[in-house]
């Protein structure tokens, strides 16, 4: 398991999941969006990993606790018991594999089974659109599901860090909308979210 | 709860610094904290005995890359071995199989320190097309012999080590016996609604142990074999272990034809890791976790009480409610089989 240090105050703690096929990239988005690291080879993801970087949007110190979950199908039940209390969710597949592509609807269909759908962001990731000699899914196919589902969409490369924060920070920016508008509400209180502006600041004013 | 396990690996890292002694010579691929790969390298104790254990067992046991080594007998017996079948293997099996070794998802240098120097040693003088397509052809035989159980991540690793003890065809046969007779039913279980439904069951199993006993942070070590889990079990310890308790283990695994020295080395590996920093290199470690609370009497008088509790811990399941039934008749026929095996025992 991984974690970032970090000892800066936050204005929100959010959790983020990235699922999506095997081997489209999932932890590798993830290095280079919290460590700036790119490998070419990495172990299977099993089970579950996770870091934590916190991100500025719109003046608010944004925590994101980012769950890189398995990939393969068989771990499927286990990847939906990290779905509750998500409230972003990064979907990927690799342009360079069609089934993963196709295999979208299905996890699409996952997080409305096993998520309060209103109440998390989605993005779509077309991910290795740096391996255009292999490409097998075009940009137009990406954004023409991303459109029939009315999500944002990315193309993206892990590689050459192309897009990776641009997918965090528009869904960032969502989560935050959505949590505003769930605090006017006075529904915050539905949402597993933790707002500890006060906590923490009571903590360094303490004597040390 | 990483904080804590974090903590616990930084602590062991630099004990690990601070005895330090020379290293003949590596053959890992170095990570970071090596500056000059051409010097002798330092370990520490721990590292060095297990160096010394490998390095040992390696010269005794003849152990090589696709090679059989003497070992395999403590793993198979000394009966003769003939592959009677071949069937075809499904496309997806395939495709899944080739992404996780053609893409290097299985090379050495991505093991942990202690299995990394040992694999990399056997695999010494190869190109890694063929260490690769070796794993290949064990993976592939074997779920095309195992269709129902197929192929799942983590059994790359598997392969790796029993194809360190082993050619191909003994890897093979490691494998085949090994699921068919020691890792509990179902725990790979590939069914669309019950997967891994053994592996749920065994982390289940786990978890009452840890809390009956009281483990120290007994609440933090649930939840961390909650979510580590897959990878310390599904791996049967192998990211976990060094290669020294890694095949005491194994060893007493196919001595036995039990999976219980698994879930002794996870119990104990966490146990002491919560306790304070144990010497985990020993190489009869068996032997030290019998001393500990996981005894065998305690786990029999665990099991009874997880029966007479069957329906108040099925409670505490967190799959999803579709095929919850199925699952918890597939959990207490493993509770079951437990017993049959300490009985045998």
């Amino acid at each position: 398991m991984s974690r970032q240090a970090n000892s800066q105050d936050y204005d929100w703690l959010v959790k983020v999941i990235v699922i999506g096929d095997s081997g489209v990239g999932k932890t590798n988005i993830l290095s280079q969006f919290c460590d700036a690291k790119f490998s070419i080879t990495h172990m299977a993801t099993l089970g579950v990993d996770f870091k934590i970087k916190t991100i500025d949007v719109d003046g608010k110190k944004l925590k994101l606790q980012i769950w890189d979950t398995a990939g393969q199908e068989r771990f499927r039940n286990i990847t939906k018991t990290y779905y509750k209390g998500a409230q972003g969710v990064i979907l990927t597949y690799s342009v360079i594999d069609r089934q993963s592509f196709q295999n979208v609807d299905g996890w699409l269909r996952s997080i409305q089974e096993n998520t309060n759908s209103n109440d998390v962001q989605l993005v779509l990731v077309g991910n290795k659109a740096d391996m255009s000699a292999e490409r097998q899914v075009t940009m137009e196919e990406g954004q023409k599901l991303s459109q029939q589902y009315n999500i944002p969409f990315f193309e993206t490369s892990a590689k050459s860090n192309m897009n990776i924060n641009e997918s965090f920070h528009n869904l960032a920016q969502r989560i935050i909308s959505t949590l505003c508008k769930m605090q006017a509400n006075d529904d915050a209180p539905k949402l597993n979210l933790k707002q500890t502006e006060g906590k923490e600041k009571t903590k360094a004013d303490g004597c040390c | 709860m990483s904080d804590v396990f974090e903590e616990l690996v930084q602590k062991m890292s630099l004990k690990c610094l601070l005895i330090l002694q020379l290293l003949s010579q590596l053959y890992a691929i170095p990570n970071k904290m090596v500056q000059d790969f051409e010097k002798p390298q330092r370990v520490c104790d721990y590292c060095y005995r297990d160096y010394l254990y490998y390095q040992c067992l390696i010269k005794e046991q003849r152990i090589q890359w696709n090679t059989k080594s003497l070992l395999l007998c403590k793993f198979l017996g000394e009966q003769k071995r003939i592959i009677k079948i071949q069937q075809p293997l499904e496309l997806s099996e395939k495709q899944n199989i080739e992404k996780d070794i053609l893409n290097g998802r299985s090379d050495s240098h991505l093991l942990n320190y202690s299995i990394r120097e040992f694999v990399t040693q056997c695999q010494q003088g190869l190109k890694i097309e063929q260490i690769r397509n070796s794993i290949m052809r064990v993976l592939e035989l074997f779920v095309a012999n195992n269709p129902t159980i197929g192929y799942c991540q983590g059994m790359n690793l598997i392969a790796i080590i029993c194809l360190c003890l082993a050619d191909e065809e003994g890897a093979f046969h490691i494998m085949d016996q090994l699921f068919s007779t020691i890792v509990p039913q179902r725990f790979y279980s590939s069914s669309s609604g019950a997967y891994l439904i053994g592996y749920y069951a065994e982390v289940y199993f786990l978890q009452e142990i840890i809390q009956i006993n009281k483990f120290k942070d007994w609440q933090i070590l649930m939840q961390f074999i909650e979510l580590q889990g897959p990878s310390l079990l599904l791996t049967l310890m192998i990211q976990v272990l060094n290669i020294s308790s890694l095949l005491v283990t194994w060893i007493q695994m196919f001595q036995i034809q039990s999976f219980i020295p698994i879930d002794k080395a996870l119990l104990y590996t966490l146990q002491t890791a919560t306790l304070k920093n144990i010497d985990l290199m020993v190489q009869f470690i068996l032997n030290n976790i019998t001393q500990k609370q996981v005894a065998l009497g305690q786990i029999m008088i665990l099991i009874s009480s997880i029966n007479q509790k069957k329906s108040q811990i099925l409670k505490l399941t967190k799959l999803p409610p579709y095929k919850q039934i199925l699952k918890r008749i597939a959990q207490i026929q493993i509770k079951m089989q437990y017993i049959n095996n300490i009985n045998k025992e």
